[in-house]
């Protein structure tokens, strides 16, 4: 059964998930994580809660995907923006300027 | 009515009272900024209000319009904000973040153009959760806002501000964006109108993006005619947005008076039990009120209404993880120079400076996503939506022509109180996500104070595109319900 008491609720306690690989995700989707206890154990806690979605009972349902044809879409034309440039930060002498790309 | 009460005029009332020479849009619009300038010590409901000597320029123009029967729009000057994840031309779009502070928007949404066609008159950009990720408004990286009704407590959120401001005659009207209830939630918790459209009725070019699937840009007002005036402004095809739906724009406060005889409303029993014991009885009164006005209602089971948060969350921070992947800090962000850092540590160094709400979403979204766990979580999440769509579109073609339940299981919540359980958070939104999930439209309705003196609010759904048909209940018990205190000032 689904819970049903917000009050009551019993939020899977599986430690499935461990803090290195919540670490490793970070990484990347590059984001610095500064404090360990703000961020990694939280995110552990949200993903046991989303173990919940076990006890759904979806498992053997077909998934169905709304398939779009390509000419459904419309014409990919290039319309010119001016002025883009005026809303990059470090833009000098026509030039973006970024970090070292190696 | 005179001016130091004007501007507790509804959108209705402000429309018939400017077009009749009852008062000028300039003298409302001045009322309006003396009023932003007191409430606003109290409330922060506002990150920025537009320069007032343009603001009053336009409204002098709106008043020569009317004098020479010119064509001055639906809302001829009425103040109305946004909220600030919403694109204005020439104004500063934040989200609430810290990331997008020296952002200036270089379009307008279209909601925001189709507002202006109408002669509103947008004062002000509203406080949020940052980038939409919170129900408290305490995720802002510039301080929460504050619940008029009690300062202590939050305004709900993520559209907070632009409820508070509603709530507190900042505006007269306000747009907010409903992804899990944004809308719905500080609506019931400031005790405003929040409306969430069908899903597609509404535009989203213009807004900025968290969860493409999902959300809506929706009206938060102080009454339900006022929501319909608001939505009839800003609902249509665009172009400039693929997923809004093939219709033409409409007038949603058509029928709106046209009762609830012979409707059947189902009370959902997943939303209702467990709610706080004041919220619960609320949800009772609600179904006498509709009965009265000749309603039928019962109650109804929605099994997937259970597993509906883990998949709205699992869902969203995917979105939203791939959304946030394109702040990489050069094209706009912190002041945080080039030199010496490798590509991929610059772009982690920036990202570090998120809000910890959006911090851990995007941990969250990259990790449900992720190869590994795809299948564990994502996929899972989505096979509920489905599952959870059917069941809803089951309960209207067959029975219903409303579902209700509290808007918020619970009352508003202090300060502080849950900001360092996000999971206990989630909950909050336990009945709001379901219209989210399955594309339907919802709107919170005020209907009661607690002991407390805290608002609740009771929220209606309908079938999709039967957005009149809910407007229209939601009038029915607007006007059955017992008379609401004023809010304190």
């Amino acid at each position: 059964m689904p819970p049903r008491l917000i009050t009551t609720l019993a939020i899977p306690q599986s430690g499935l998930v461990t803090e290195e690989e919540i670490e490793s995700v970070s990484k990347l989707v590059r984001i610095k994580v500064v404090d360990h206890r703000e961020h990694v154990e939280k995110v552990r806690d949200m993903i046991n809660f989303f173990e919940m979605l076990d006890s759904a009972g979806v498992e053997d349902d077909e998934l169905v995907m709304d398939d779009v044809h390509v000419s459904q879409l419309r014409e990919d034309v290039h319309e010119p923006f001016g002025g883009l440039s005026g809303y990059v930060r470090q833009y000098r002498d026509g030039y973006v300027r970024v970090p070292n790309m190696s | 009515m005179n001016h130091s009460s004007i501007i507790r005029a509804s959108a209705l009332e402000y429309v018939r009272g400017v077009t009749s020479g009852e008062f000028t849009a300039e003298e409302f619009l001045s009322e309006t900024l003396s009023r932003v300038g007191e409430a606003e010590t109290r409330y922060h409901a506002y990150l920025r209000v537009e320069d007032s000597q343009r603001l009053l320029a336009r409204a002098r123009e709106v008043d020569r319009g009317i004098k020479s029967g010119q064509k001055v729009g639906l809302l001829a000057g009425m103040p109305v904000s946004i909220k600030d994840n919403i694109c204005m031309r020439g104004s500063r779009t934040t989200c609430g973040s810290r990331m997008l502070e020296g952002f200036v928007a270089p379009y307008d949404a279209t909601a925001v153009s189709r507002l202006h066609a109408e002669g509103a008159i947008i004062v002000a950009k509203a406080n949020m959760d940052e980038f939409a990720m919170g129900l408290s408004t305490e995720f802002s990286a510039y301080g929460p806002s504050r619940n008029p009704w009690n300062t202590e407590y939050v305004p709900g959120g993520s559209s907070g501000g632009s409820a508070v401001a509603a709530a507190a005659f900042e505006c007269v009207a306000s747009l907010g964006s409903d992804t899990g209830g944004s809308v719905r939630n500080p609506a019931s918790f400031c005790s405003v109108v929040g409306y969430k459209p069908t899903y597609g009725l509404v535009s989203r070019h213009g807004l900025v993006s968290y969860a493409n699937s999902i959300e809506q840009i929706g009206p938060i007002a102080r009454t339900v005619s006022d929501a319909a005036l608001v939505l009839g402004v800003i609902a249509g095809r665009d172009e400039h947005d693929d997923t809004t739906a093939d219709a033409a724009a409409d007038d949603y406060l058509e029928g709106i008076e046209g009762g609830v005889e012979g409707m059947r409303v189902g009370i959902v029993d997943e939303m209702t039990e467990g709610a706080d014991p004041e919220v619960a009885r609320a949800v009772a009164r609600a179904a006498g009120d509709l009965e009265a006005a000749g309603a039928s209602c019962e109650r109804i089971s929605l099994d997937m209404v259970g597993y509906s948060v883990p998949s709205y969350y699992t869902i969203t921070a995917a979105e939203a993880a791939s959304n946030l992947a394109r702040y990489d800090n050069l094209r706009y962000g912190y002041d945080l120079p080039t030199d010496g850092y490798e590509f991929n540590s610059y772009v982690a160094e920036a990202r570090g400076r998120f809000g910890p709400e959006v911090t851990r979403r995007m941990i969250l979204g990259g990790y449900v996503s992720s190869a590994g766990h795809a299948g564990r979580y994502y996929l899972k999440a989505l096979k509920v939506r489905a599952k959870l769509t059917r069941e809803v579109a089951d309960a209207f073609a067959s029975s219903y022509d409303i579902l209700m339940a509290p808007t918020v299981p619970i009352l508003p919540f202090r300060i502080g109180e849950k900001s360092d359980d996000p999971v206990s958070l989630f909950m909050v939104d336990l009945n709001t996500v379901t219209a989210n999930l399955t594309r339907r439209p919802a709107v919170s309705v005020p209907y009661a104070v607690s002991a407390g003196g805290l608002p609740i609010g009771i929220q209606m759904m309908a079938d999709s595109m039967q957005d009149k048909t809910l407007l229209r209940a939601a009038r029915a018990l607007e006007r059955k319900r017992p008379p609401l205190p004023e809010v304190p000032d």
